[in-house]
């Protein structure tokens, strides 16, 4: 019951990823120029010839997508078009992703290692000057941009007081305090939202955890505050908080374009900007397949995670 | 009252002194006393992308800086404007300017090792004219075909010696060869290497390539590379240099001030506000190139509305240039008065067309009583650029003050490029024309920049419309164009100005297309860098400055840690 159930979550995913990419894949199509002309906007009639049947462009939608998911499952995504040759889009990735998947693992480290304790304190506390305090100033962060606080970092720890510095990245080859130097600020930019979002996420689920009787009793057996919140309400609390995390994992990679400029870490979100500034299709495609593959990689662990996590779910979900 | 004004008049000289020396110390940096220290590498923000390197990948400004680290050119240009040989050794020409031969300086290798010799310049030049393209053995060479189109041969004639034919007599053909700037000496293996010409940049220059994305080009240093300083000691004096693409001022101001970035180049489009910041900062040297960059509005002659002269004429009379270059440069440039600046030598006031709101509205009803539509037209932006879409509704309300309506056009800046070569706006504006010389003026006004010759190479190939795709404004003008051929073969330096100042008068007249303002770039750098314009050329003499193209990395060098 359970594999079929997985097996289903996963033949659901895959569709998603199919809806994606076969869509981008048909946004090509629908350019009403040649896709040739404008990855080879000073090539020869010839060239853009052979472009066209190498990509697959003369094999109409299905043939083209079918050439394109054959080469992208086998890791070509294909190359990215200059005037002079080209590069293969996989070694762009290469120096991008590893830039991507730090600064998102770091951000969600550093999010759910604050949220987490505030949020089940802030339910704990609930209603008290504690509460309302934590609750307020989360509140007021939630409606800060990311941008304007790395802006704010910037001018105060990068300018003024000369701590860490305002560009680049290092990978951990140069050292790790070079490596983490440059992360704090990019990292600490982007957690702030997500503290704030995971907390009150996390506040809310307990609150109403809290209110179930097996808590009642547990107080009543005595057993300590401590347990009980992270013992026996904290679990079945966060499966809301895991399943947002996971969402924003993906949107993480792909979508911190305005971090990565600011900082200059440009990861996988400006390979998309550059991409679609580029008018590098083939490549954007591949890129957005990508990261469709991700969202849908960690739904599915956070549907996994959520059924052990608390086992109700997982009942609930086989059962409907 | 008497003390205290003379008391004055002491602080005034004082802080005007202070003043002419911080001036000085901008214009012409110098830390003669210091010896230049090897090693250590500097960190450049700088605010375009990397393109490519191949011939049709127009590395524009400070990537084009970053680019000239790896690549040097066969000439250079003197801070007089003067083209001397630099790559090359000698030049010598006919006395009809119509054949020029060049001699490789000896001794001067390509980063794969290979010499530079009369087969590296017969490819280069080759490449960029789209022989090699027509032979399927090298990529298109992009705009490089339309500059370099009065070649109508190139020929070897030792191993040393490359002999060029002009099809019109061109007694600044050197400013060809230089092309602002742009004209690398690449090695034959890049150009000829096939998928790898546009990633792997091989040339001759102080910095040899580690690794180029979009937005990072890295560089270290060439162990062989073939100048000295006047010691006698190895160049560069720098290991390495990382550029790196800021697009945001702010990312580029704040890695400057953090220590971040050693170096950071700056436009007066839309960053004059922050480069002003930073000439007040004790800790920075700000130096500025001189305004010989002419942004263009180019109003397309070929299509309605503007295939009209009182159509055209109506925009350029519309524009308060003076109104224009205070709100949006804050005075840093100066307005136009001319389609180029003053340092140009085709500079004439005369004709140019100057805000008269009357006369534009004037204009504009005279369009309707001709085509019987009123005045309206699309204008291009870049799309999430704020400077691009204030700039275009700064003009937008100039023309809604004559009556003209003047539709705003978000795109981005590939769909810019792509559609305004084949010149398919209405009007758009783009900073093309820029210089003392005419090399990178003439393409952008001429319909056929091959002088009509009509058995030119790639005068029955697809690539023919090089010829005529520079000029945006896509106009035909036989009165300014025969001018400019006449300049370009008149020696005398006198006689050749007014020529060319005909033209300009011309096509000012005829409201071909029109300027607003003026521009320069700027870069600051932090204390700690050294040798900033210090190094001369080996004929003798100094380069400019800074120009669009930043500095020369050559014999910069950096201080402590």
């Amino acid at each position: 019951m359970r594999a079929a159930y997985y097996l289903q979550r996963s033949a659901q995913l895959l569709i998603v990823v199919f809806c994606v990419t076969f869509g981008c894949s048909l946004l090509l199509q629908l350019i009403p120029v040649s896709p040739a002309e404008i990855l080879l906007p000073v090539g020869s009639p010839e060239e853009r010839a052979l472009l066209t049947s190498e990509i697959g462009l003369d094999r109409g939608p299905i043939g083209y997508y079918i050439k394109w998911l054959g080469e992208f499952v086998r890791g070509d995504f294909g190359d990215i078009y200059y005037s002079g040759g080209r590069e293969a889009v996989s070694s762009r990735l290469a120096v991008a992703f590893p830039r991507s998947m730090w600064l998102m693992i770091y951000t969600q480290v550093l999010a759910l290692a604050i949220a987490i304790p505030l949020g089940v304190w802030s339910a704990y506390r609930v209603g008290r000057r504690t509460d309302r305090v934590i609750s307020n100033v989360l509140f007021a962060l939630s409606s800060v941009p990311s941008f304007a606080i790395a802006l704010v970092l910037v001018l105060l720890v990068g300018v003024r007081w000369q701590l860490l510095p305002t560009l680049d990245y290092q990978p951990y080859s140069s050292g790790i305090w070079e490596h983490f130097k440059h992360m704090i600020m990019p990292v600490v930019s982007l957690s702030v939202g997500l503290i704030a979002s995971y907390t009150r996420l996390l506040r809310a689920d307990m609150i109403a955890t809290l209110r179930e009787d097996y808590i009642t009793m547990a107080a009543s057996k005595g057993l300590s505050d401590r347990r009980i919140l992270w013992r026996h309400a904290f679990r079945p609390s966060s499966v809301t908080l895991f399943t947002s995390a996971a969402l924003n994992m993906g949107g993480l990679i792909g979508g911190a374009i305005v971090i990565e400029t600011i900082f200059a870490t440009y990861g996988v979100g400006f390979e998309v900007f550059a991409a679609i500034s580029g008018r590098q299709y083939i490549a954007l495609q591949s890129i957005v397949g990508l990261i469709s593959i991700f969202y849908v990689l960690f739904n599915l662990i956070v549907d996994v995670a959520a059924g052990y996590v608390d086992p109700r779910t997982r009942d609930r979900r086989i059962n409907a | 009252m008497k003390h205290l004004f003379r008391g004055g008049r002491r602080k005034v000289a004082a802080v005007m002194a202070v003043a002419l020396v911080a001036s000085l110390s901008q214009v012409a940096p110098t830390s003669a006393a210091e010896t230049p220290k090897t090693g250590g590498t500097l960190s450049v923000g700088i605010f375009d992308s990397f393109p490519g390197y191949c011939m049709a990948d127009n590395l524009a400004n400070s990537s084009l800086m970053a680019g000239r680290t790896i690549y040097e050119t066969w000439v250079e240009q003197r801070v007089d404007g003067k083209i001397v040989p630099y790559v090359l050794s000698a030049v010598e020409n006919s006395t009809d300017f119509k054949q020029w031969k060049l001699t490789v300086r000896p001794g001067v290798l390509f980063h794969d090792g290979t010499p530079v010799n009369a087969d590296a310049l017969v490819t280069n030049l080759q490449a960029l004219r789209g022989a090699l393209t027509l032979l399927g053995k090298a990529p298109s060479p992009g705009t490089a075909g339309g500059f370099t189109a009065n070649i109508t041969e190139v020929i070897k004639v030792s191993d040393s010696a490359v002999q060029v034919n002009l099809y019109r007599p061109q007694v600044d053909f050197l400013e060809t060869l230089y092309a602002s700037g742009r004209f690398f000496v690449r090695a034959p293996s890049q150009i000829l290497g096939g998928a790898k010409c546009s990633t792997t940049p091989i040339g001759t220059g102080p910095f040899k390539l580690v690794s180029t994305k979009l937005n990072e080009l890295v560089v270290t240093k060439n162990a062989s590379y073939w100048r000295k300083d006047p010691s006698g000691a190895s160049l560069p004096y720098l290991d390495g240099i990382t550029f790196t693409f800021l697009v945001e001022t702010a990312s580029r101001v704040s890695g400057l001030k953090s220590k971040s970035l050693d170096i950071a180049m700056f436009t007066s489009a839309g960053e004059v506000k922050q480069i002003r910041d930073l000439q007040k900062n004790k800790n920075m040297t700000v130096i500025e190139s001189p305004e010989e960059y002419y942004p263009s509005i180019w109003l397309n002659n070929r299509i309605a509305p503007f295939s009209s002269k009182n159509a055209r004429l109506a925009v350029s009379y519309a524009i308060d240039r003076v109104d224009y270059n205070k709100v949006r440069n804050r005075d840093y440039v100066s307005a136009a008065k001319s389609i180029v600046g003053p340092a140009n030598i085709m500079y004439n006031e005369k004709g140019f067309i100057q805000y008269d709101l009357k006369k534009a509205k004037d204009a504009a009803a005279a369009y309707k009583t001709e085509t019987g539509k009123d005045l309206e037209f699309s204008f291009p932006y870049t799309a999430g650029s704020t400077e691009s879409l204030a700039n275009a509704t700064q003009i937008q309300k100039y023309m809604t003050a004559a009556g003209i309506k003047m539709n705003l056009l978000p795109l981005t800046t590939a769909e810019i490029i792509q559609r305004a070569f084949p010149q398919q706006f209405q009007a758009m504006a783009l900073l093309l024309m820029e210089g003392a010389g005419t090399a990178f003026i003439a393409p952008f006004i001429t319909s056929d920049t091959s002088g009509g010759n009509q058995t030119h190479i790639l005068r029955k190939t697809p690539l023919a419309v090089l010829y005529g795709i520079l000029n945006l404004s896509a106009f035909t003008d036989t009165v300014s164009e025969d001018l400019i051929w006449q300049a370009k073969a008149e020696p005398n330096a006198a006689k050749r100005k007014a020529l060319y100042g005909k033209a300009t008068q011309q096509i000012q007249t005829e409201a071909r297309l029109t300027t607003i303002s003026y521009q320069k770039y700027a870069l600051a750098y932090r204390t700690n860098v050294k040798g900033v314009g210090e190094l001369g050329l080996t004929q003798g003499g100094q380069r400019k400055l800074m120009t669009n193209f930043g500095i020369d990395f050559t014999g910069v060098w950096k201080s402590g840690k």
